[in-house]
């Protein structure tokens, strides 16, 4: 070893070996990533929601809080964005109890099916969102096949009118997100240990003693993580009240769209987005006071 | 100049002083031992010395060239891991052959040494063998051939041996001594087995707290141990409180007890001073016959722990309040074996006792 | 009777394991039977309606009635002559692949970071890395649109690669650091005494074996972009576009049984493809 070489490290090592450069690097790249694709934009928009809309999507830098007065004036927005999450509550609500009992048959069964049937709910969750919610319309429009089939039969002389309602909304929005309701209880049930119960039921508990006491404390990882993802999800749905949604569903999804795509209105949709993140966040806010927010998506993502 | 020197090396974690301003040299082809209690340092030590970890403050200079901020992959400096640390999706061929590789030897080259390697630690034809499917004791033999296959300048051993059975560390570990008396490379060995430290080294070197004891040869080290600590770390020992005293030209140290015992002479005590006395359980002798003149103990047999070849005798000393262990090799032929509650008295050789200030390295 | 220890071990489901306890042996057992009904009801609607698509798919009826009185391949045919439908399914596949790989490399380094290094403010920084997950889609397509049209950007293929990694990052790091926890760093540490610089221990020794994760979550990124469409319907120009935006466009226009085939299409792809990269590493990597 020489001199030198020990007195001059290669200039690569001291690039190599600079915490600033490693720190850039990794972990660096991917905060970068969404600080400038995620959060300049968002700001941005927050500017833009202060500025004039001009014609064709074009904005007039001039300060106005007139977006906001529009948001506050016509009662009609504050309304749809209460309806959405409305929605989002609603749709929890039922893909708790179904996903809940999904994923702890999964926990706890022992047939040889048991594979077969998680796979199926990945495979599920990986089919995208558009194909789940088309899957509705055929099934259930008025010359759909359930209508089809129940006439067939005799069941039914008119076709049911259920789509394009609340309902068919509903319907299809929960049963597309049960697989996030699914998985992390699955997770988390299939990891409590069937002694446990056994110990407790032999201490003489009822099987819903044992059930309240052992295996819901233990799977509420789960829980907390589908009612995140599935709450989120669907009060920000777009395509479910885009499709299968009635005249009377409003949510506030394709309502920016609407606004930024056909009436040209960037201002007030960065308006409207802003208002409806910051009631995302403060909600978010009110979770991660009782639980760990990034435990809570690790759950869910993985 | 040393082959390798530590100047004043000094790491903090946080508030945690890991090494506390260590010096030390090293000798080229030395084999030096590195011994203390878990957590004392020794690992922070090692990863400095490679790398991994850079001291606080202090110089590490090999050949006389400031390294202490060179990366580990510009040291030519080998380490045997604890757990070895072999790379698992490699072949035992691959794993010998890295340091090699990330020099740029060719194929043929590589394959020379690496055969030449196993041969050494007698791990010939484990070439396409994955880590796992080899076992403890060889992945063992695996590492070390790992460490020294690229002709380090030096190598480190942290613990090699502590994850393996007592018969294969006895075996390994005499190996690893014939291994660098084969290819003498200077080799630094942490462990806190102390039959280890004593019989594996030239120089060995004893750590607490951070702090470097005492650094000599091993012998030195047991017999003259400088600091407390160091006495009651090596070997089994008693330790008795006393105060100095000169009588006659003779050391004498006055136990708490009343009991007297002649020491070797040590010229920095002086008339007064405290001292911990340190006897060492094999050094006490029972008086079988012709009672010496001095350094005679009395007491009661407490208990008695036959192990075949020898007996250990634990003597309660009620003027000390102490129970001193004895060893006694049982001559069956001769020997009377004593019985629980026989008065025996036992001695002790003036320059077996160790006399230490009493404020030296707490133990 | 038999003993309770053999229900135990002979059980196969909760209720036989409970066969032994008297009194409540037939509640559990119509409770058990109530969980097993719901859990056939959500599979059926989880699952009847894709397959209503798939045998629609090859129903030569432009009605579409169910169930087909003949199967043909109809559809295929018009679907695989239509240009700009194969353009979609191309371009999807290119941003699919592309952002899989954008958001493994980025997902690796940054999960490496975020697991090897201490910085100041790493609890925070995490969930600015997961907020990709929390905005609603609907905001994120409209901010990257305006951002993009506002540093005069046009709409490209690479924008929309960049924003699906955007879109992956959150899953891919999640999924490569619970990999990066059980990893044992002396490996690498081993690597540099032996003298690999740090690029040189990543390929040769972190790489290879953390490397299961990386193609999981690369196979969830696909999955991921190829189906959004929520935020990309904002990012996509004609020649831009991808399967979901087209499927939707038809929707809105007419129901034809082409979309069917194209969505048949679209589920095999996006269920194949992850199943055979998944099985190529089952295959390739033992353990
Ligand atoms: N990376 C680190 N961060 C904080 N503290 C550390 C770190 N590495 C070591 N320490 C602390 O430094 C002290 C010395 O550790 P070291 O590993 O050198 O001890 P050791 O002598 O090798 O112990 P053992 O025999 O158990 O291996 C310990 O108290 C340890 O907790
Ligand atoms: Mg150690």
């Amino acid at each position: 070893m020489s001199t030198e070489r020990a007195r001059l490290p290669a200039m690569k090592d001291r690039v190599m070996e600079n915490d600033w450069v490693q720190f850039l690097i990794s972990p660096g790249i991917g905060i970068a990533w969404v600080l400038g694709l995620l959060f300049l934009p968002m700001t941005i928009i927050l500017v833009i929601s202060f500025a004039i809309p001009g014609d064709f999507g074009n904005v007039i830098y001039e300060f106005t809080t007139a977006n906001y007065e529009r948001f506050v004036n016509a009662g009609v927005y504050q309304s749809i964005i209460l309806e959405s999450l409305m929605y989002g509550v609603v749709v929890t609500l039922i893909a708790l109890p179904a996903g809940y009992t999904v994923g702890y048959f999964l926990g706890r069964s022992k047939t040889d099916w048991k594979w077969v049937l998680l796979g199926l709910v990945v495979l599920q969750y990986w089919v995208p969102f558009i194909i789940r919610t088309y899957a509705w319309i055929i099934v259930l429009s008025n010359n759909g096949v359930l209508n089809t089939l129940l006439m067939d039969v005799g069941v039914i002389a008119q076709p049911l009118d259920v789509m394009y309602s609340n309902v068919s909304m509903i319907l299809g929005l929960t049963v597309s997100l049960l697989p996030f309701m699914i998985l992390p209880v699955y997770v988390s049930v299939s990891t409590i240990e069937e002694d446990q119960i056994h110990a407790a039921k032999t201490l003489g508990a009822t099987d819903f003693r044992a059930f309240r006491e052992i295996t819901l404390p233990q799977s509420l990882p789960g829980i907390v993580s589908g009612i995140l993802f599935v709450f989120i999800i669907s009060a920000g749905a777009f395509l479910a009240p885009t499709l299968l949604g009635g005249p009377t569903t409003r949510m506030i999804a394709p309502i920016i769209e609407g606004v930024f795509i056909n009436d040209f209105n960037w201002p007030f949709a960065a308006a409207l987005s802003m208002i409806y993140f910051a009631i995302i966040a403060f909600l978010l806010y009110l979770f991660t006071r009782r639980v760990d927010l990034e435990e809570a998506l690790e759950t869910g993502a993985t | 100049m040393a082959f390798l020197e530590l100047d004043d090396v000094r790491k903090e974690f946080g508030d945690l002083v890991a090494v506390d301003d260590v010096s030390l040299s090293i000798e080229e082809g030395q084999f030096v031992t590195i011994v203390g209690p878990s957590g004392c340092g020794k690992s922070t030590i090692l990863r400095s010395i490679t790398g991994l970890e850079t001291p606080t403050s202090g110089e590490i200079r090999l050949e006389g060239n400031d390294i202490t901020d060179l990366p580990p992959y510009r040291r030519n400096i080998g380490l045997v891991f604890q757990d070895y640390a072999l790379f698992p999706h490699k072949t035992v061929f691959e794993n010998v052959a890295f340091g090699l590789k990330m020099r740029g030897a060719s194929d043929e080259e590589q394959r020379e040494r690496v055969e030449e390697m196993l041969r050494m630690v007698n791990l010939e034809g484990y070439e396409e063998k994955y880590p796992k499917e080899c076992s403890g004791g060889e992945q063992q033999r695996i590492a070390v051939a790992r460490a020294i296959a690229f002709d380090p300048d030096l190598v480190l051993m942290d613990e090699p041996l502590s994850n393996l059975d007592k018969n294969l560390r006895t075996s390994i570990r005499s190996e690893l001594r014939r291994i660098q008396d084969e290819t003498g490379v200077t080799t630094v060995y942490v462990t806190h087995n102390q039959n280890e430290a004593l019989s594996l080294g030239d120089k060995l070197a004893v750590m607490n707290d951070g702090r470097l004891e005492q650094y000599e040869e091993p012998e030195t080290v047991y017999r003259e141990p400088q600091t407390r600590f160091v006495a009651d770390f090596l070997g089994r020992s008693t330790e008795l409180p006393g105060t100095f005293r000169r009588r006659n030209g003779d050391a004498i140290a006055e136990l708490d007890g009343g009991v007297e015992l002649v020491v070797g002479n040590d010229e920095s005590l002086a008339e007064g001073d405290d001292v911990a006395l340190f006897l060492r359980d094999e050094k006490l002798k029972l008086v079988d016959g012709t009672a010496p003149t001095a350094n005679v103990i009395d007491g009661t047999i407490e208990s008695v722990d036959y192990r075949g070849r020898d007996v250990n005798y634990y003597i309660h000393v009620p003027e000390l309040d102490q129970t001193l262990q004895v060893s006694h090799i049982a001559d069956n032929s001769t020997e009377t074996f004593h019985e629980l509650g026989d008065r025996v008295s036992m001695y002790v050789e003036p320059e077996n006792v160790t006399c230490l200030p009493a404020s030296t390295g707490r133990s | 009777m038999a003993t309770e220890q053999d229900h135990v071990t002979k059980g196969e489901t909760d209720v036989d394991a409970e066969r032994g306890y008297f009194g409540i042996t037939f509640a559990s057992r119509t409770k058990w039977n109530l969980i097993r009904l719901v859990t056939v009801v959500v599979y059926v609607l989880m699952l009847l309606p894709l397959l209503v698509i798939v045998v629609n798919s090859f129903n030569p009826s432009r009605l579409g009635n169910f169930p087909p009185e003949s199967l043909s391949l109809r559809w295929y045919t018009e679907l695989f002559a239509d240009e700009l439908m194969l353009r979609a399914l191309w371009n999807s596949l290119q941003v699919g692949v592309a952002a899989a790989f954008g958001a493994g490399l980025i997902g690796t380094l940054t999960a490496m970071g975020f697991v090897r290094k201490n910085f100041r403010m790493q609890d925070a920084l995490v969930i600015v890395l997961l907020s990709p997950l929390l905005v609603p889609p609907i905001i994120v397509g409209v901010a990257a649109t305006i951002f993009f049209s506002q540093i005069g950007i046009g709409r490209s293929l690479m924008w929309l690669i960049v924003m699906h990694t955007l879109l992956g990052l959150p899953y891919a790091f999640l999924i490569i650091r619970s990999q990066l926890y059980l990893f044992d760093e002396t490996l690498e540490e081993a690597a540099q005494t032996l003298g690999a610089d740090r690029v040189t221990t990543f390929r040769e020794v972190t790489l290879p074996l953390i490397s299961p994760s990386i193609i999981t979550a690369m196979v969830i990124v696909f999955v991921i972009s190829f189906g959004e469409f929520t935020a990309t319907q904002f990012w996509v120009k004609r020649t831009t576009t991808t399967v979901p935006v087209v499927i939707f466009s038809m929707l809105r226009t007419s129901i034809s049984p082409k979309i069917d085939a194209l969505a048949t299409v679209m589920l095999v792809v996006t269920i194949a493809i992850p199943l055979a990269v998944l099985g190529i590493r089952r295959y390739a990597m033992p353990n």
